[in-house]
């Protein structure tokens, strides 16, 4: 027997229908970039200038690491939110982080595949942050739940649920926000510098958005992330 | 890459009602959906989940999280008349437990037995990851 979770509704509300489509239209447009990306990156990584493709240790290749985990992250408390929320703006909210990060951390892993990189690495965790590898004193990036936290979150419900999602989330953006800043500006490829800008400006205004979220909840903000 | 199985036995079901919830089922998490549903009135529950073992990792559909942390996810649901699964909480059962013997076997592409009980200290649904000692692994045969 197989029953599917009850389906969230659209975010859009007049064309529910049409989001399988933009869903499919923004996947083959992310393959299309990484097709286009590959080659570019081929190219000059053979056009003997002496450039190539990132490194081992790059900047670049530590932020598609790093960040796919951190990314892991969110999308793991997103996906248990949005089936578990009764709360219409959290669900949507939860899909869209969901969707968003899940269609980045592909795009990241595709990166690694085409520069010939593992996906995992023996650098030390936060090692391409030069000046800011700071860890969470728990060995966790800025702003990452703890597995005890993870494990509270998929126990809630209710009210309780949306706002310790809220708080959970706020904080995790806050700390990918300087990640994504460190390597919008140190990456060597210009689509990786891009795709971390792109973050920086998601998340930011996604922390507006939950801030409000969470006054109009009643709850409050948990300690920002050193 | 070999695919072994997981034979889950969940017993000690909390019944299904709970915390005003009706009809209360609980399913294995493929991807984003939860399959092979059984009422939590139940006397057991088993399932029996593929997973790709690789590279000392575990991957597939039913495997969640990141590498070095991978679990499968026991959701908890309402099921309404209609059919559809409200999921409300999820419990984890991390593959790194294992005991070696057990995971050697797995990774050979045999079937390993994962039982234990699904009612929590409360009385409730058993959720968040569930503590090795109440996980009783074991290589049948």
């Amino acid at each position: 027997m197989s029953v599917e979770l009850q389906a969230p509704p659209a975010g859009d509300e007049s064309t529910p229908s049409r989001r399988p489509v933009v869903l499919l239209l923004v996947g083959i447009l992310a393959v299309a970039a990484l097709a286009i990306a590959g080659t570019v990156g081929w190219l000059i990584g053979n056009d003997g200038d002496g450039s190539a493709t990132p490194a081992e240790s790059s900047v670049d290749a530590g932020f598609a690491r790093d960040m796919s985990t951190h990314h892991t992250q969110a999308i793991d408390m997103a996906n248990y939110t949005r089936d578990a929320t009764s709360d219409k703006s959290i669900q949507i909210l939860a899909r869209d982080i969901e969707t968003e990060q899940y269609f980045q951390v592909g795009e990241m892993q595709g990166w690694l595949d085409t520069w010939g990189l593992s996906r995992t690495s023996k650098q030390p965790v936060m090692s391409w942050m030069a000046g800011h590898n700071h860890l969470e004193s728990d060995g966790l990036m800025p702003g990452m739940a703890t597995p005890d936290e993870m494990d509270k979150l998929e126990t809630m419900t209710g009210k309780a649920l949306d706002i310790y999602f809220l708080q959970l989330m706020i904080r995790h953006h806050q700390g990918g926000l300087p990640m994504a800043q460190y390597g919008a500006e140190h990456a060597k490829e210009p689509y990786v510098r891009n795709l971390a800008q792109k973050m920086v400006q998601a998340q930011s205004n996604e922390i507006v958005q939950m801030e409000q979220l969470l006054r109009t909840l009643g709850g409050s903000p948990l300690a920002a992330p050193s | 890459m070999t695919t072994g199985t997981v034979h889950i036995v969940g017993r000690q079901l909390p019944g299904a009602t709970w915390d005003g919830r009706h009809n209360v089922h609980i399913g294995v998490q493929r991807r984003s959906e939860v399959i092979d549903l059984v009422r939590a009135d139940a006397t057991r529950a088993e399932f029996d989940v593929p997973i790709d073992v690789a590279d000392g990792d575990y991957r597939g559909p039913f495997v969640h999280g990141p590498r070095a942390q991978r679990f499968v996810y026991l959701s908890w649901g309402e099921r309404a008349p209609d059919g559809t699964f409200t999921m409300f909480r999820r419990a984890k059962l991390r593959l790194g437990l294992m005991p070696s013997a057990v995971a050697d076997a797995l990774a050979t592409g045999a079937t390993v037995h994962a039982e234990l009980p699904l009612t929590d200290a409360g009385g409730g649904p058993l959720a968040a990851s569930v503590p090795p000692e109440l996980i009783t692994w074991t290589v049948p045969g």
